[in-house]
């Protein structure tokens, strides 16, 4: 261009051919359309009020323009003051901002680069991460040091001295200043902690003691987690789950921390939806109606016997006990219903919270009942004793109470003697099939003893019936035959199926000839089934039977039913005496 | 010793360590002499962190004799001397006595009552 601009000075202007006066001007037809359109917008300043009118007049005006272009370049090279564009401004500020914005960032950037270099000697890493690549490659990290110029006192000069003196007497205070600042903090922080901590440490003692205490009781404890907050909690095994119970309510409960105090209380668990429960306390009353002048009366009921506040001072143990307590009567009568369930045959019939039970004239009733324990009247049935009749049979229920209650006791002990054999097809068939034998040893026995009075009355009408023709010999009358053979389970007589052998020997009077009948009272499984086998056997003459040969079996039948073998009885003898 | 206890151990003594280290720093840092402002300044921030760290390893302390105790108390098994306890069968006659006259009572209660009735 400089070049250029040499030679245009010899250039006649003439040559171009135009007619342009200055070489400056440019040629608008050769113009590029984006730098057509500024200059058209700089000559004009608007379109604004451009009128038809206006534009042939502006055409015939033309020569005055073309005088008038000079100026407009003129001032088109320099910058003209008069001409406040607005957006011309606002375009130029822009412009300034960002040239001066780019410096500022230019400026930190080089700033930045300096302190990383700077740094770098004292913190290679961390002046690795922000120093500039081109910087890193040019100079070698921790080229650059600093260190702090400590005025010297000049002693020479008074007052310079004596300000210093000022100056650092100053910051010398104020170090100490902040430190004691510190120090104070420091110490209401220290005092602060250990009123905390005391007090932790005195809630923790607390709590643990209570742990302590419910884990010296035997308790079994294990982690767990609130549900209440999802906290970490220790929680209580109070059932009997894991002895032998298949009861839905496995006796789970929360030891939950009072956080204010650090004690312990505790809250039973419901295992379906695992939640926090409260239970209502149930208890279970065994009550007796007799027949007396054909109508039924009450003439025994059980007590409720435990009074949880006396067996230890702490609430915590005794929370516990009772809600064990009340499981386990909970557990008991919902194995009744279950029991009960397959006795409607033999007059068990339940009704909503009630087992009823009818037997021989008498009605044994084992009922559920809410516990309550400011109603101090009906747990020790004091309207209930008002006469000998109605307190006669109370012995009895409160033993049929025990009764029940051992019974349950031996249940669980057989489930878990089941857990702990190995485990094959039986035992877990057995395991899942297992029922508890308590209402129907408890039927069975009954029925098992009238049963045996039956047997002794239809033998004591037989020996009257024959006496002139025979000698009757009752041998032995021997109940509960099968408990000779003992077993190690001191609950023998309950789980096995009661059995009793009665033994008659018959002399006929005429021709010397004996007779023996074994009749063996007994049950099935279902424990109130009567079962009779009988066994006859006849011998010609004392020594045979002495020596128990040459008998000859007569009978060997089993018989459901008293009718029956009283009618075979009959007909045996009737046919021996002749 | 079991792994548990020797890392619990080892707990303990790191805490109690750094509580004194700590203890330490702060009268290091207290004393000021021609020392600048700036690093007074530092110092005294440090002795409140210093503090603050103390106060929290004897929170951990805490937590630490919290959590013997919590295995103490869960993690051991309870042994009781059931071997003294075993039954012979000189017991076990009586219990199955009394559990027969107990069985016997309930159920011949009733002729007796039927007697006392009538």
């Amino acid at each position: 261009m400089t070049s250029s601009g040499g030679f245009r000075i010899d250039l006649d202007p003439d040559t171009y051919g135009s007619g342009y006066k200055d070489p400056f001007i440019q040629d608008e037809d050769k113009l590029s359309l984006a730098d057509l359109i500024p200059r058209i917008l700089i000559e004009r300043n608007s379109f604004l009020d451009v009128t038809e009118a206006n534009l042939p007049e502006e055409i015939a005006n033309g020569n005055i323009e073309e005088l008038l272009q000079p100026d407009v370049q003129i001032t088109d090279g320099s910058l003209e003051p008069e001409q406040e564009d607005p957006s011309e401004t606002f375009q130029q500020q822009r412009i300034n901002l960002q040239k001066n914005i780019n410096s500022a960032l230019n400026e930190t950037s080089l700033s930045l680069d300096f302190v990383s270099l700077l740094i770098s000697a004292v913190k290679p890493n961390l002046a690795k991460a922000t120093i500039s690549p081109h910087l890193q490659k040019n100079v070698p990290i921790g080229s650059l040091n600093s260190d702090r110029l400590i005025r010297k006192d000049e002693d020479e000069d008074g007052e310079p001295s004596r300000t210093n003196g000022d100056k650092k007497d100053n910051n010398h205070g104020v170090g100490q200043a902040w430190k004691v600042q510190s120090l104070n903090k420091i110490t209401s922080l220290f005092r602060e902690a250990s009123i905390n901590l005391n007090e932790q440490v005195l809630k923790e003692r607390r709590y643990w003691n209570m742990i302590n205490l419910v884990l010296s009781n035997d308790e079994a404890l294990f982690k767990t987690r609130d549900p209440y907050n999802n906290a970490r909690a220790i929680g209580v095994k109070y059932g009997y789950g894991d002895s032998g119970a298949s009861f839905r309510d496995k006796g789970l409960a929360i030891l939950r921390k009072d956080t204010t105090s650090g004690e312990v209380s505790f809250h039973p668990i419901s295992n379906v939806s695992n939640k926090v429960s409260e239970k209502n306390f149930k208890y279970i009353r065994v009550k007796i109606l007799s027949e007396i002048d054909g109508d039924f009366m009450l003439t025994g009921q059980s007590i409720f016997e435990n009074n949880f506040n006396n067996n230890s001072n702490a609430q915590i143990i005794n929370d516990i006990e009772k809600a064990r307590f009340f499981l386990f009567e909970e557990d008991l009568f919902y194995q009744l219903t279950r029991e009960a369930k397959t006795l409607i045959n033999y007059n068990v019939s339940i009704i909503s919270n009630k087992i009823i039970i009818e037997i021989n004239h008498e009605i044994i009733e084992i009922e559920s009942v809410f516990y309550d324990e400011n109603n101090d009247d009906e747990l020790n049935n004091y309207y209930q004793n008002i006469n000998s009749y109605s307190s006669l049979n109370n012995k009895k229920c409160q033993l049929i109470l025990i009764y029940l209650k051992l019974m349950l006791c031996c249940y669980f002990k057989y489930n878990l003697k089941l857990k702990q054999k190995v485990p094959t097809a039986l035992t877990k068939f057995k395991r899942s099939n297992t029922h508890p034998l308590i209402l129907r040893p408890l039927l069975g026995n009954i029925r098992h003893e009238l049963n045996l009075n039956n047997m002794k009355e239809i033998i004591a009408n037989l020996c009257k019936k024959f006496d002139n023709d025979i000698e009757f010999k009752i041998n032995n009358i021997e109940k509960f035959a099968n408990l000779k053979h003992k077993s190690a389970n001191p609950f023998q007589k309950s789980i096995e199926r009661p059995l009793s052998d009665v033994n008659l020997i018959l002399k006929n009077k005429k021709n010397n000839q004996y007779l023996r009948i074994d009749l063996e009272l007994t049950t099935n499984e279902i424990f109130v089934n009567l079962i009779i086998n009988l066994n006859i056997i006849r011998y010609k003459n004392h020594d045979d039977f002495s020596s128990n040969l040459n008998g000859v079996n007569v009978l060997q039948i089993s018989f459901n039913d008293f009718n029956e073998i009283e009618e075979c009885l009959e007909w045996t003898i009737l046919n021996f005496v002749n | 010793m079991q792994p548990q206890s020797i890392a619990l151990l080892q707990r303990i003594d790191y805490d109690v360590e750094q509580i004194l280290q700590k203890f330490q720093h702060i009268f290091e840092v207290s004393r000021n002499q021609d020392k600048p402002k700036e690093l007074l300044a530092v110092e005294s921030l440090t002795i409140e962190s210093d503090a603050l760290t103390i106060i929290r390893y004897c929170e951990d302390l805490l937590s630490i004799s919290r959590a013997v105790k919590e295995t103490w108390c869960l993690g051991t098994l309870k042994v009781t001397n059931e071997d003294d306890k075993f039954i012979n069968e000189k017991e076990l006659d009586k219990i199955f006595n009394k559990f027969n006259t107990l069985t016997d009572q309930i159920a011949q209660f009733q002729e007796k009552s039927q007697l006392s009735t009538v």
